[in-house]
């Protein structure tokens, strides 16, 4: 039953990739092993004056009203098998992933992707929020990781979507511009098209903050329409990762955490306090929010040189 | 029990574990505790106050003879002054002297004579406390006759504990001499009485001995063996003298009865020589030589009777064979003069007229009948003066016999006593003998030298200014500094620890949150970490070796203030000298060391 619904599920996306993969960038290539960045090929990149500073598109977004896209939702038919190839400079460099990818940080990251698979065996669309109790703990490394991972699937797409609008993490990480966000999609400003960007791998999307002009944020999150956004982007992707601000700083998270199916929370070792995530964990749990279990970031157990060096060991000499 | 050793092992290994995260996490923090207390402790332990020692080791012999002079009830005894040899040579009194020759004290600190009053012993408490001066007696070996004594001194000056000592041995010596001196002239009129009343009871004793000796001639009044056959002998004599008495009767009867008997039988024509005119007397010539001949005859006779009876001879001696010889050539002698005699005397002077005796008319019938009657008349003549002297030997060798009976039955009953004055007076005349010879002994010290009168001091090991303290050691002091350091280590990591409100395990994160833990990331090394690691170290590490150098240094400089003064004062010097060209304070160390 599970494989029939993943053929139906992944029919349309097969179809999608014929049609709107230029044969440059076959699916085949971009799933198989991740391209280095050139830093310094920009040929074959048409910049897109509508995506602001995204940079280095392989293909500018089909028109919502293709031919080729008669015969799905509309929805459905935003989600392209677009790449773009990122600017390496620009990246921040905990990504790990990206940048070493077989790394055991990286792997670290897989086991993780694992246990978040485990736990979701009706394979139900899922989103997956990603706090913690203070800043800087590592809630948006974690989340573009964790995306990244996430999609070397490849019947599986991923969205990451920065919820933190006071931060826009997710954009600087990436190096490019929060605009259009998820702000202007909430206030109805930019289409879905529009905001979902194209990354290196055609089964991962990103939707950055957006921005807010009056900094309202509490207005903006407290919208009749972000509940509705949420649902339709949880339709539309196998997982969606939503990088939250932290818990026990501002009230965000109260309000975007609901529209989750869970929240992973991420604590920083020797760094954030106990009362503080007793704190976070007692705000979740009074907002009925599921909290998945946590994520330890900075750990430096001497177990990890262990891993890292078997590791290393299997994939170099194995 | 298995799973009970198993959960015990595993606390244990999650203890260890849990200890060396900590350290991995803390051993910066750690170090610098170390370091910086350690190096503090290092750098005051060389003002700490030093404690020098000396010592000195002399041996003490005792004459031979005096050791044995004074008995050992006697404080003066020998050997009760070696049990107070440490309060002779470190008491309060000693010390005091001893402080008053090193000009610690003024020389008349100390007035009283016997124990020290309170103040005394304040102000000698207090001139010892400025050096910390304190000192100590071991006998090291010990003899009846020569003792090795250890003299420890302790103070915080090196000076000060050698001379101190110094002080202290020569006091004591000085004061060993001195009071050796008042004992053995004490002792001299103790011997001389001794000596005269010793003498005074031998010849009591002797007085006694020689009124009982006086009555015993020739005999040892103890002796009672000797008595006894004394006595035996003189019985012996009694007897003989006895049968000698009995013979001489029996020979005066017999020739009594023959001249009897042959007047009886000339009776016929004369009257019995009893009733008849007696016989013609010889002339007196004749009688004085048959009276000579005689005595020598018993003379010639009791010789060899004391021979064989007195002196045990026998009848083969020579000497009694002699003396028969002699008296047998007497007797014949007397028998041819008498012979004679009557045969002149029959021939010559019978006249006609004279009136017819007895003898005359046996001598006209028969001369040699006549000459035999005569001879046995002659013959009886002296067997009576033999007997009468037989008799009177007998009756005085009776009256020896009983005196010396008595005598001996008194021997054995005062036996016991004079033997007990005989030894007595062998103990008395002992003693004697070994007073004077103490005596003697005593005037031959008491005339000698003070420095050899009775015992000797000789110095074995001199007091050594030792410039290494003795306290604090080396060792106590790198345990204690060392332990200070590691002391504050570990409150720095347990502070740290115990401040640290953040999670530093998976496990503490599921026990406090009770959330399973998903995945833990290890850190990743992005420039901007690796860039803070860097300056981290920049700074970590100049700054850890800076303080570890600092320690070495301090700790060096401990260890050289200890075991190479010189060298530390040296070193201190050129510091001081760098501080000053510098500007900055000076360690002031060297006038602690100075002062």
């Amino acid at each position: 039953m599970q494989k029939v619904m993943k053929k139906l599920r992944a029919k349309p996306l097969e179809e999608a990739s014929e049609t709107l993969v230029p044969a440059e960038t076959a699916p085949d290539q971009a799933d198989s092993t991740p391209t280095d960045p050139a830093p310094g090929d920009q040929t074959a990149f048409a910049p897109d004056p509508a995506a602001m500073q995204i940079p280095n598109e392989t293909e500018p977004a089909p028109a919502p009203d293709s031919p080729a896209n008669t015969s799905r939702t509309d929805d459905e038919l935003l989600i392209t098998n677009r790449t773009i190839e990122w600017d390496a400079n620009n990246l921040d460099p905990s990504l790990v992933t990206y940048f070493e990818k077989y790394s055991s940080t990286s792997e670290q990251y897989r086991s993780l992707r694992a246990r978040l698979l485990n736990m979701n065996s009706q394979l139900d669309h899922q989103m997956i929020g990603v706090t913690s109790s203070l800043p800087q703990e590592g809630k948006s490394v974690t989340t573009l990781n964790l995306g990244m991972v996430m999609a070397e699937g490849r019947d599986q797409n991923i969205l990451v979507i920065d919820g933190d609008f006071r931060r826009a993490s997710i954009a600087h990480m990436l190096g490019i511009s929060p605009k259009p966000g998820l702000a202007e999609l909430i206030r109805g400003e930019a289409d879905l098209a529009k905001v979902i960007r194209p990354t290196h791998n055609p089964n991962l999307k990103i939707i950055t903050c957006g921005g807010i002009a009056d900094k309202n944020y509490g207005e903006l999150l407290g919208a009749a329409s972000v509940g509705p956004v949420l649902k339709r982007l949880r339709r539309l992707f196998d997982y969606s990762f939503l990088d939250t601000p932290p818990v026990n700083t501002v009230s965000d998270v109260s309000m975007l955490a609901p529209h989750c199916d869970g929240v992973v929370l991420v604590i920083e070792m020797r760094k954030t306090p106990e009362p503080s995530v007793l704190e976070a964990v007692r705000t979740l749990q009074t907002t009925n929010v599921k909290i998945m279990g946590c994520l330890l970031s900075h750990y430096d157990d001497q177990r990890g040189h262990y891993y890292e060096r078997y590791y290393n060991y299997y994939y170099h000499n194995g | 029990m298995s799973d009970h050793q198993d959960h015990t092992f595993e606390d244990l290994r999650n203890t260890v574990h849990e200890y060396a995260r900590i350290m991995r996490r803390r051993w910066r923090l750690g170090l610098l505790g170390l370091t910086i207390v350690s190096s503090v402790a290092f750098w005051i332990s060389q003002y700490l106050p030093r404690e020098y020692g000396t010592t000195t080791l002399f041996e003490r012999r005792d004459d031979v003879v005096l050791r044995n002079l004074v008995r050992s009830s006697s404080p003066y005894n020998f050997g009760q002054l070696r049990s107070g040899l440490a309060l002779d040579i470190a008491g309060s009194r000693a010390l005091a002297q001893a402080a008053i020759t090193i000009g610690l004290l003024p020389a008349d600190a100390i007035k009283s004579e016997k124990a020290l009053t309170n103040e005394e012993l304040r102000k000698t408490d207090e001139a010892l406390g400025k050096y910390k001066l304190r000192a100590s007696v071991r006998l090291v070996q010990s003899s009846p006759s020569l003792d090795t004594i250890e003299l420890s001194c302790t103070a915080n000056d090196p000076t000060a504990a050698r001379e101190f000592i110094i002080a202290l041995r020569e006091g004591y010596i000085r004061r060993a001499r001195k009071h050796i001196t008042q004992v053995l002239t004490s002792t001299r009129d103790f011997f001389e009485n001794e000596l005269q009343r010793y003498q005074q009871q031998i010849n009591e004793t002797n007085h006694k001995l020689q009124v009982q000796f006086a009555e015993f001639h020739g005999i040892t009044p103890t002796n009672t063996a000797s008595a006894s056959a004394r006595l035996d002998t003189m019985e012996s004599d009694c007897i003989r003298l006895a049968q000698r008495v009995s013979e001489l009767e029996a020979q005066v009867s017999a020739r009594e009865n023959f001249l009897t008997s042959r007047t009886m039988c000339d009776s016929t024509e004369t009257v019995s020589p009893t009733t008849g005119p007696t016989p013609v007397a010889a002339p007196p010539v004749l009688r004085d030589t048959d009276s000579k001949i005689d005595l020598a005859i018993r003379d010639v006779e009791q010789q060899i009777a004391d021979a064989i009876l007195m002196e045990r001879m026998t009848n083969e001696h020579p000497r009694v064979i002699g003396l028969r010889r002699k008296l047998d050539n007497l007797i014949a002698a007397r028998e041819s003069m008498l012979t004679s005699f009557e045969l002149t005397r029959a021939e010559q002077d019978v006249p006609a007229s004279s009136p017819p005796s007895a003898s005359r008319r046996l001598i006209k019938r028969d001369p040699v009948l006549a000459g035999h009657r005569l001879r046995i008349e002659l013959e009886l003549d002296a067997l009576h003066a033999q007997m009468d002297i037989a008799r009177k030997h007998l009756e005085e060798a009776a009256t020896r016999k009983m005196e010396f009976a008595t005598l001996y039955e008194r021997m054995i009953n005062e036996g016991d006593t004079t033997r007990e004055l005989e030894g007595k007076l062998a103990e008395d005349r002992n003693n004697l003998a070994v007073w004077q010879q103490h005596s003697t002994q005593l005037q031959r010290i008491l005339a000698a030298n003070s420095e050899d009168r009775g015992t000797q001091f000789s110095l074995i090991e001199a007091p050594k200014e030792n410039p290494l303290a003795l306290k604090p050691q080396a060792t106590a002091i790198f345990v204690v500094c060392s332990g200070c350091g590691l002391a504050a280590a570990a409150l720095l990591i347990a502070l740290a620890e115990l401040t640290d409100r953040s999670f530093r395990s998976a496990g503490q994160v599921t026990r406090s949150l009770g959330l399973p833990i998903l995945e833990c990331i290890t850190v990743i090394k992005t420039p901007k970490i690796q860039r803070k690691q860097l300056l981290a170290r920049l700074v970590w590490t100049p700054a850890l070796c800076l303080l570890v150098c600092s320690l070495i240094v301090s700790a060096s400089l401990a260890y050289v203030s200890l075991e190479h003064p010189n060298l530390h004062d040296q070193a201190i010097s050129k510091i001081d000298g760098v501080l000053q060209a510098v500007g900055a304070p000076s360690t002031s160390l060297e006038k602690v060391n100075q002062e």
